[in-house]
C-alpha cells in the first residue's frame, strides 16, 4: 500500500506518540502534538491508537498507487482507488491527522517514528514523498470522542517567586489567542501580559503544556519538541489531560486558563 | 532541612539540586523511582517525570542528599576540534591571552558534563579555565552551525545542531556528530577532553 504526495504545504510530518526517556540527552518526547486526533484518525482504521500517522499543520494532497483504507481524525474511513487523490487539511483545528491501515512507515529511531525536526530525525513531507504502510496488526481500539472546549486546565507554578501576586490572577481573567507564531516546539499566545517581579534568568528543565513568561509577558507554550531546559519562568503547566485540546486549537482561536491546584 | 518538591503541571515535580551532586549518581537514582518515565538533571533543579500522578517517598528525596558519586564509572569522551572559530581573536582579546594561549587553556582540563539541555545532545561541560570565563555575546548568533565549540558564562560545550546562539566560538568538532540515531555522544557525568588537530 502505497501513497504518493502530490502537494504539501506547512509542517507536515510522520508521528507517533513520540520517544520518552531520552530527556535526559536533551531530548523531548516529541510525537502528535494532539493525541487524541492522532488515536481517532487510527481507531477508523483498526491501526493501534499509537500508530504513525501524517500530522498535518497546513495542507495535503496524496495520490493512491494501489487500493489504500485511510481515514482523517474526522473520517470517516474509506478506501482510495488506485490514482484516487485525497486533500486534508488543517484550519478548523491547528492539525490534522491522516491515518493508513497498518500505520505509516518510517524508521524507528529510539523507539519511534516520530519525525523530530529539531533532532535531526527524519524530514518534512514534501510533494513527491512517498508514504508507505507498515505492517501493524488490526486493532479495535475504544476512543472515546474529542472533547471541544476553550477551557484550558493549569497547574500553577512552580516559578511562583519570579512573578507579581497580579500574574496568575491576570492569566485567567480573560481569553488568550493563539498567534500566528506556532509550531511544534512552542505556541506563542497573545493577552493581557503577564507581570514579571524580576529578571530571573537561570536555566531550569521544563515541560510540553509549560507556559513560559519571556520579559514582554506574553506567554509561549511549550510544545513537544520543546528544549529540555529553559530559561524563562514558568507561570503554570496545562494538565496532561487538556494538552491535546489546547493544541487542537487553531490560529486565532481562543483560549480560557483555570487553575485547578495551586501546586503548592 | 526537607528538600521542597515543587509540582511541575500534574505528571512531573521538580526538585533543588543538592549541592555539589553529581549528575549522573542524581539521574541512576532518580531512575529507579517508581512509574519514573523521565529525568532532566538541570543546572540548579532536577525535574522527574512520571507515567501517572507524581508519587513521591519522602525517604527517598532525603537520599538524594547522600548520593555518592562513583567516579570511577564515568567514561572518558575525547573530541577532535579544528581551532578555527570566528571569536578565537575576540575571545583571546577578551581574556588577555594569544590565540594559542585560548587553545592550549581550552584543550587542558578534562572537563565534566553537568548538565543537558537547549537542544538535543547539547552538554554544559564545567571545569573551563578561569581565564576564558567570558559572558554570552552581546548580539546572539542566529544560526551557529552544528559541531560548533562554544564557551559562555563559565561553561564550554558543542552546538548538536545549526542553532542561534549567543556563545563565543573557538572551533568545530570534526570526529563525528554530537547527536545521531543512537542518541547523544556525551552523557551526563561523562568527562570530556578537547584534542587539537588544526
Amino acid at each position: 500500500m502505497r501513497l504518493t504526495v502530490v502537494r504539501a504545504v506547512g509542517l507536515v510530518t510522520v508521528q507517533d506518540l513520540g520517544r520518552p526517556g531520552h530527556m535526559h540527552e536533551g531530548l523531548a518526547p516529541g510525537g502528535a502534538l494532539v493525541p487524541e486526533l492522532l488515536a481517532a484518525a487510527n481507531s477508523r482504521v483498526r491501526n493501534p491508537i499509537g500508530a504513525a500517522a501524517v500530522e498535518v499543520m497546513g495542507m495535503l494532497t496524496v495520490r493512491a498507487e494501489s487500493a489504500v483504507l485511510v481515514s482523517t481524525d474526522d473520517g470517516p474511513a474509506r478506501t482510495l482507488s488506485p490514482g484516487e487523490e485525497l486533500t486534508v487539511a488543517s484550519g478548523r483545528r491547528s492539525v490534522a491527522y491522516l491515518a493508513v491501515r497498518g500505520g505509516v512507515d518510517a524508521p524507528v529511531v529510539l523507539g519511534s517514528r516520530s519525525t523530530q525536526l529539531s533532532a535531526g530525525i527524519g524530514a518534512l513531507i514534501r510533494a513527491g514523498t512517498s508514504i508507505d504502510a507498515a505492517g501493524a496488526p488490526e486493532d479495535a481500539p475504544d476512543v472515546e470522542p474529542f472533547e471541544e472546549s476553550d477551557i484550558v486546565r493549569i497547574v500553577a507554578g512552580p516559578d511562583f517567586e519570579a512573578f507579581t501576586p497580579s500574574a496568575l490572577p491576570t492569566l485567567v481573567s480573560q481569553p488568550y489567542q493563539v498567534s500566528p507564531q506556532m509550531s511544534r516546539v512552542g505556541t506563542r499566545l497573545s493577552g493581557p501580559s503577564l507581570e514579571r517581579s524580576r529578571f530571573d534568568d537561570r536555566s531550569r528543565p521544563m515541560i510540553v503544556g509549560a507556559l513560559e513568561v519571556p520579559p514582554d509577558g506574553q506567554p509561549i507554550v511549550l510544545g513537544p519538541e520543546h528544549p529540555t531546559t529553559g530559561g524563562y519562568p514558568v507561570i503554570g503547566v496545562i494538565v496532561q489531560a487538556d494538552r491535546g485540546r489546547f493544541f487542537a486549537t487553531p490560529i486565532g482561536g481562543t483560549v480560557r486558563f483555570v487553575v485547578v491546584s495551586e501546586g503548592r | 532541612m526537607p528538600i521542597p518538591i515543587v509540582p511541575l503541571g500534574d505528571r512531573a515535580v521538580r526538585i533543588p539540586r543538592p549541592p555539589r551532586s553529581s549528575a549522573r549518581a542524581l539521574l541512576d537514582e532518580l531512575r529507579t523511582w517508581p512509574s519514573v518515565v523521565d529525568v532532566v538533571v538541570g543546572r540548579e533543579d532536577v525535574a522527574v517525570y512520571f507515567a501517572g500522578s507524581p508519587v513521591v517517598d519522602p525517604a527517598a528525596i532525603a537520599r538524594l542528599t547522600r548520593l555518592e558519586a562513583r567516579d570511577e564509572e564515568a567514561r572518558i569522551v575525547e573530541l577532535q576540534v579544528v581551532y578555527d572559530g570566528p571569536d578565537l581573536e575576540e575571545v583571546a582579546r577578551l581574556s588577555g591571552l594569544s590565540v594559542d594561549d585560548v587553545i592550549a587553556r581550552h584543550t587542558a582540563p578534562l572537563y565534566e558534563v553537568e548538565t543537558m539541555g537547549f537542544a538535543p545532545g547539547f552538554a554544559y561541560l564545567t571545569g573551563l579555565d578561569h581565564a576564558l570565563h567570558l559572558p554570552r555575546r552581546a548580539t546572539p548568533r542566529t544560526r551557529v552551525p552544528g559541531g560548533s565549540v562554544g564557551l559562555a558564562g563559565g561553561y564550554t560545550g558543542v552546538y548538536p545542531f545549526d542553532s542561534p546562539g549567543g556563545w563565543h566560538l573557538l572551533g568545530r568538532v570534526v570526529d563525528g556528530p554530537m547527536f545521531d540515531a543512537r542518541g547523544a555522544r556525551l552523557r551526563l557525568g561523562d568527562r570530556v577532553r578537547f584534542l587539537r588537530c588544526g
